[in-house]
């Protein structure tokens, strides 16, 4: 186990100096110019080529792109081209914040997902079975926007109140924190819970059907039994890569809810990042969010490593 | 019926000819209209989203931009169905028009986004090896950035228009599919057939294009009809943040989004109509795809 999860951590490197070296050289081989922005409307310097000087970007971008690599590795992320502040610090205040809206969100997505899935498929075909396959449509196919946007108006129509509670850090005030939380996680998670719901069902009747789950009815063992212990830890197999697939649509739509909901995360902070073009942050935030997907998976994947030993020993 | 045809004496032949089984493109819709209920009601909104789409000048009561400010944010009435935004346009147009701008991002983002997962798909899978390898560590890297993150910053390195949307879209839609095309070109490349035209000395372009393609097809079906929803959904969440079709494209996301935010407020109906539209539309996509791939995937068709 512990060389499985060595392995999967080394493979992660690799596939972070990709994604990183893409963003990296797409942001500069195109020229959508911020320093003529910012020579020109906002006196940053007195011409480009003397900002591009002091902005590092006149370096050839190979070794630009060691410079920030190497800073990187030592925890710097440089500093917003705008602002001048660390990104680092910028990071350090916001990201816990989206991270927290996705944990809640999956939690939510599977809280849902796999009791309803279940009880559709041991329900195959009847009405509760209908309601709830019609029900997890409908959530798939309702832009997650368009409700947060009716929860957070139609409120305030109705009763002149709006939904939207003072924000709090965990660390401040815990319930309080969660209770913000709460309505964009369960949004976020519901819209999630029916791709994952579907999937829970179909393997659910896949396995139900198999030999063995045959035979342990036969030797007369409860429903309970036969289908939490026998059944569904095998149908969570393929469920459980759904979820590390979700992961980054997850912490994407985290983005989306947060700046509806107006949280202090990165949602409406890296809308303002990309209309002011300050690409190291885009830098940072991207490579942030990467490490994140992948680490959230690799989670994912040692509790698919404990439900299928085959993948452990193969 | 059909094999009531085929055990009937030779006399009758002529009348079996008549019951021959339908190729499978056409059988597929029967089977479709016959068997799945929901997937007909998908069909229906699809079919009335491209003939809205296709009709737009027809059905629209005006230009999706023709403002009216003496009569700017109506309630629903006779004469504006969904009431009017706070230029004092039609809303009723603007979502009429509205599915051609979401026709034109879903069909050109799935045209372009499938075609690439085809060739980066099959590519890797048949080719193997190395490369292959090589291929599928890039598409895992790919894949490891949040879908919205990727699709902002490749908005924002490129200028905001209708081709950088269904462009950002394609390539997201390539690598997330071009895996389900290479595991099927892996399964079918293991069939006797595939080892017997090789045998019987085909090329590999023969191989590929007679032997391979052709049983892709049913994937590549289901691919596009859920890609065509999660595209639509995906541009209106653009949109909607203020970074798909610029305005002032009636983008059904773009209604939402913005300046038009606060309007909601004073306009409900403002915020109602476009996202019923969205959620119509994927509705319809979803439904329809989810029936072909009950159709089309024999390894499903077992458990439903």
């Amino acid at each position: 186990m512990r060389k499985y999860v060595v392995q999967r951590l080394l493979l992660m490197v690799p596939t972070v100096l990709f994604v990183s070296m893409v963003i990296f050289s797409l942001i500069r081989l195109i020229p959508g110019d911020v320093t003529q922005i910012m020579v020109e409307n906002f006196k940053y310097a007195d011409d480009t080529k003397e900002l591009k000087r002091q902005l590092g970007l006149d370096q050839p971008i190979p070794v630009q792109y060691a410079r920030w690599l190497w800073g990187v590795v030592r925890g710097d992320f440089g500093t917003s081209i705008w602002t001048k502040r660390s990104i680092g610090d910028e990071l350090k205040t916001r990201f816990p914040v989206s991270l927290e809206l996705g944990l809640y969100a999956m939690l939510v997505s599977v809280a849902l997902a796999i009791p309803v899935g279940v009880l559709a498929a041991i329900r195959q075909d009847t009405w509760i079975d209908y309601v709830l396959r019609t029900f997890s449509i409908i959530f798939l196919s309702v832009p997650g926007f368009w409700l947060a946007t009716l929860v957070v108006v139609l409120p305030s129509l109705w009763w002149q109140k709006s939904p939207l509670l003072p924000w709090a850090y965990f660390h401040e005030d815990p319930l309080r924190n969660l209770l913000v939380l709460t309505t964009p996680a369960l949004i976020l998670g519901v819209d999630r819970a029916a791709a994952l719901m579907r999937m829970t069902r179909s393997q659910m009747l896949e396995v139900l059907r198999q030999d063995y789950v045959r035979t342990a009815w036969a030797k007369g063992l409860r429903e309970r039994r036969v289908v939490l212990r026998h059944a569904l830890k095998n149908a969570l197999i393929p469920v459980v890569t759904i979820i590390g697939l979700q992961v980054p649509v997850i912490l994407g739509g985290s983005l989306i809810m947060e700046s509806i909901f107006n949280l202090p995360g990165m949602g409406q902070f890296l809308i303002n990042v990309i209309n002011q073009r300050d690409y190291p942050m885009l830098q940072a935030i991207t490579v942030v969010f990467t490490v994140t997907v992948l680490a959230v998976n690799l989670v994912v994947d040692i509790i698919y490593a404990y439900l299928d030993p085959r993948v452990r020993l193969g | 019926m059909a094999q009531e045809a085929r055990t009937a004496v030779p006399v009758l032949a002529e009348h079996g000819a008549e019951r021959r089984r339908l190729p499978w493109y056409l059988e597929l819709w029967v089977r479709l209209l016959r068997e799945k209920p929901l997937g007909t009601v998908g069909l229906l909104i699809v079919v009335g989203l491209v003939l809205t789409a296709v009709f737009a000048d027809g059905i629209a009561r005006s230009g999706p931009n023709d403002t009216d400010l003496a009569n700017a944010r109506a309630r629903p009435s006779w004469q504006h169905p969904f009431g009017t935004d706070q230029l004092g346009r039609d809303l009723f147009s603007r979502v009429v028009y509205g599915a051609r701008v979401s026709m034109y991002v879903g069909l050109g983002a799935v045209a372009l986004g499938v075609t690439m997962a085809v060739v980066l798909g099959t590519v890797s899978a048949y080719v193997g090896g190395l490369l292959d390898m090589v291929l599928q560590r890039i598409v895992d890297a790919w894949l490891s950035i949040p879908t919205l993150v990727f699709l902002l910053a490749m908005v924002s390195v490129l200028k905001p228009s209708l081709g950088t949307v269904i462009f950002s879209l394609a390539l997201l839609m390539t690598f997330s599919n071009s895996r389900v095309i290479r595991a099927s070109v892996l399964a079918i490349m293991a069939m006797p057939y595939v080892e017997a035209a090789r045998a019987l000395g085909a090329g590999h372009l023969r191989v590929v294009l007679r032997h391979i393609l052709p049983n892709v097809v049913a994937p590549i079906i289901v691919i596009a009809t859920l890609g065509l929803g999660s595209a639509i959904l995906a541009e209106a969440a653009l949109s909607f943040l203020g970074f798909g079709v610029p305005p002032p494209a009636p983008a059904w996301g773009g209604m939402l989004s913005g300046s038009a935010r606060q309007y909601i407020y004073l306009a409900p109906w403002l915020g109602i109509f476009p996202g019923l539209a969205i959620a119509l539309a994927v509705f319809g996509f979803n439904m329809l795809g989810d029936a072909l791939r009950d159709l089309l995937d024999p390894r499903l068709r077992r458990g439903h």
